[in-house]
């Protein structure tokens, strides 16, 4: 328990000091791997704790992507506008998507998805305002309320930890809710809730859309970070590897999205310096973690209570 | 009593079917049966396997959807209901495999189960966990089923007479007013048998409770009243008295075991 202690404070000083001490460069390194560790604790909402394996949250993350390039074109700027207009975007495309795709469950929820996603790409790479497949560069960062703040790197990166560390706590509060108890009772056996008499289906699809916002809102963030957007962020690779960091850092907890971004994003950055193939030594090891480490990297932490998924 | 009560009120039946049909493919299963359960009774439905027994529950629950025929409960037409609305009015349904969250604690299993008659569930922020109001409804059913030390445990790890102990406090803290059971002392050793059993005399009188059950000792300890079903068909229905008399049930079925169990010795 000190140990764990210890940990939990050296990572957090690490996490709040780096970019006094860091490079540009790492800063902005870091500051993408938060954006991603906020969209895969966004996916772990739906995955681990509702139970329902979206294959298509890139379609969330583009949508608030675009929200972000499409009020940028019409000269709209600042972040406190853009930013929840960008989760509201995504919540609104997810309404629709969710309530078709929660219909069914399973691989058929997992094919249907990802087919969702897949056509938000294409629409978007269609998109001759947008750049169509090639994408579209923004001009500047948003403004916060009119100001430039986040033209520095070092603020940015503290924007998204910021955003980082409030959806956790957000999420913490939600799955030990109300709200969260029921939930995890649908994940674990649906009929069940259904004789005891709750109607399973708006739970799950207001799990979606709250889900949704905030991959939204890491859509917004990682236009902001790199200044550009393109269907790539829609692309279902995206959702893929989004959807690794959860399995990697363990599915149901919501410390083990956060480890699973920032250790797989880490791997992927120190392995491509090594070599092109980086992926041949990463694959291999993500089904080691699969094949022994059942409830992933935050799994092997010894603690009382490993994970809400119940095993299999 | 409550028969009298019911004559001198006119009462309906609490939970009645009418000519209840279902058909898989070219089998009938449940075959125009006619059932009445009233408050406060122990009502039993004994049969060979495959008899339709628990086809005839799984209608009732609103699993599944009957081909003809209608169910009514509380006077009102509820064949059209799905099961979550039926569970809302006041059915609830035990079923045969014990059916508890294994993830989650025994105590949220109650909660769960409390929560659910409670108004929605669309609270985001406040702990549930923590809640005293429903934490204190949870142990309250779980020391009626003798589970009040469990309640921190994960419901995975109960054996497998305390998971179904545990079903009976979820079932009770839906505070219905039926109970649909499906063979609720299946598989449990003589000792579990006869706490459970303990366990159902205590509820009784309190809801009506609708029994799926093998065991014959059970039923002729609990029942008053019992309905004999063969081939999907209602072979007879009365007091135990008279279906232990009946000579068409010996035939049809106290013989078969009996030979049954000659067999299996």
């Amino acid at each position: 328990m000190t140990f764990r202690r210890i940990f939990c404070f050296v990572f957090i000083v690490f996490f709040a000091t780096l970019p006094l001490w860091s490079d540009v460069f790492h800063t902005r390194l870091f500051t993408r791997i938060l954006i991603f560790a906020l969209l895969a604790l966004s996916l772990d909402l739906v995955v681990g704790y509702g139970g329902m394996v979206s294959f298509g949250h890139a379609a969330f993350f583009g949508t608030g992507a675009y929200m972000t390039g499409l009020m940028s074109l019409h000269g709209i700027t600042d972040a406190l506008v853009v930013w929840p207009a960008a989760a509201g975007a995504a919540m609104l495309i997810a309404l629709p998507i969710g309530a078709l795709s929660l219909r069914t469950r399973g691989a058929y929820f997992i094919m249907i998805t990802l087919a969702f996603a897949q056509m938000i790409y294409y629409f978007a790479s269609g998109l001759e305002t947008f750049g169509g497949s090639d994408g579209m560069r923004l001009l500047a960062r948003n403004t916060l309320a009119g100001k430039e703040f986040l033209r520095h790197h070092e603020f940015f990166y503290y924007v998204a930890a910021g955003f980082l560390a409030g959806a956790f706590l957000l999420c913490r509060r939600l799955t030990g809710s109300r709200f969260g108890l029921i939930l995890g009772g649908i994940r674990q056996n649906e009929k069940r809730m259904q004789s005891l008499g709750y109607a399973t289906f708006p739970y799950k699809l207001t799990c979606f859309v709250i889900s949704a916002a905030l991959a939204g809102l890491s859509g917004a963030l990682m236009a902001n970070e790199t200044l550009y957007i393109s269907p790539s962020l829609l692309h279902w690779t995206q959702s893929g590897h989004a959807l690794v960091m959860v399995i990697l850092g363990g599915m149901g907890t919501l410390a083990g999205p956060v480890l699973g971004a920032i250790v797989l994003l880490l791997m992927e950055e120190i392995l491509s310096a090594f070599t092109q193939h980086w992926m041949i030594v990463l694959g291999p090891l993500l089904i080691l973690v699969v094949l022994y480490a059942r409830g992933g990297l935050y799994g092997l932490w010894p603690q009382k209570k490993v994970s809400h998924v119940t095993p299999p | 009593m409550v028969y009298g009560l019911k004559k001198r009120f006119h009462m309906s039946p609490l939970l009645e079917t009418h000519q209840l049909v279902k058909r898989f493919g070219a089998m009938t299963v449940t075959a125009s049966v006619d059932l009445t359960l009233e408050w406060g009774e122990i009502h039993a439905i004994i049969g060979p396997n495959g008899a339709g027994k628990t086809t005839l529950m799984g209608q009732i629950a609103g699993e599944l959807k009957p081909d003809e025929g209608t169910i009514f409960f509380e006077n009102q037409d509820i064949t059209s209901l799905q099961p979550h609305g039926r569970s809302r009015r006041g059915i609830a349904r035990m079923f045969q495999v014990a059916h508890v969250f294994p993830a989650s604690t025994v105590l949220e299993n109650v909660m769960l189960a409390h929560l659910s008659q409670r108004g929605h569930g669309f609270r985001f922020w406040k702990n549930a966990r923590s809640d005293r109001e429903s934490r204190l409804a949870a142990m309250n059913f779980l020391e009626q089923v003798g589970l009040e030390n469990r309640g921190e445990a994960l419901a995975g790890t109960l054996s497998h007479g305390e998971q179904r102990q545990l079903e009976v406090a979820m079932v009770l803290a839906g505070n219905p007013k039926v109970l649909l059971m499906d063979e609720p002392t299946a598989g449990m050793g003589p000792e579990e048998t006869a706490r459970m059993i303990v366990l159902l005399s205590r509820i009784k009188g309190r809801q009506g409770l609708l029994l799926v059950e093998h065991d014959m000792e059970t039923v002729y300890q609990l029942a008053d009243r019992v309905t004999v079903m063969v081939y999907g068909r209602i072979l007879a229905s009365g007091t135990v008295e008279e279906i232990r008399r009946d000579e068409s049930v010996r035939k049809a079925y106290l013989g078969d075991e009996k030979e049954e169990k000659e067999a299996n010795a």
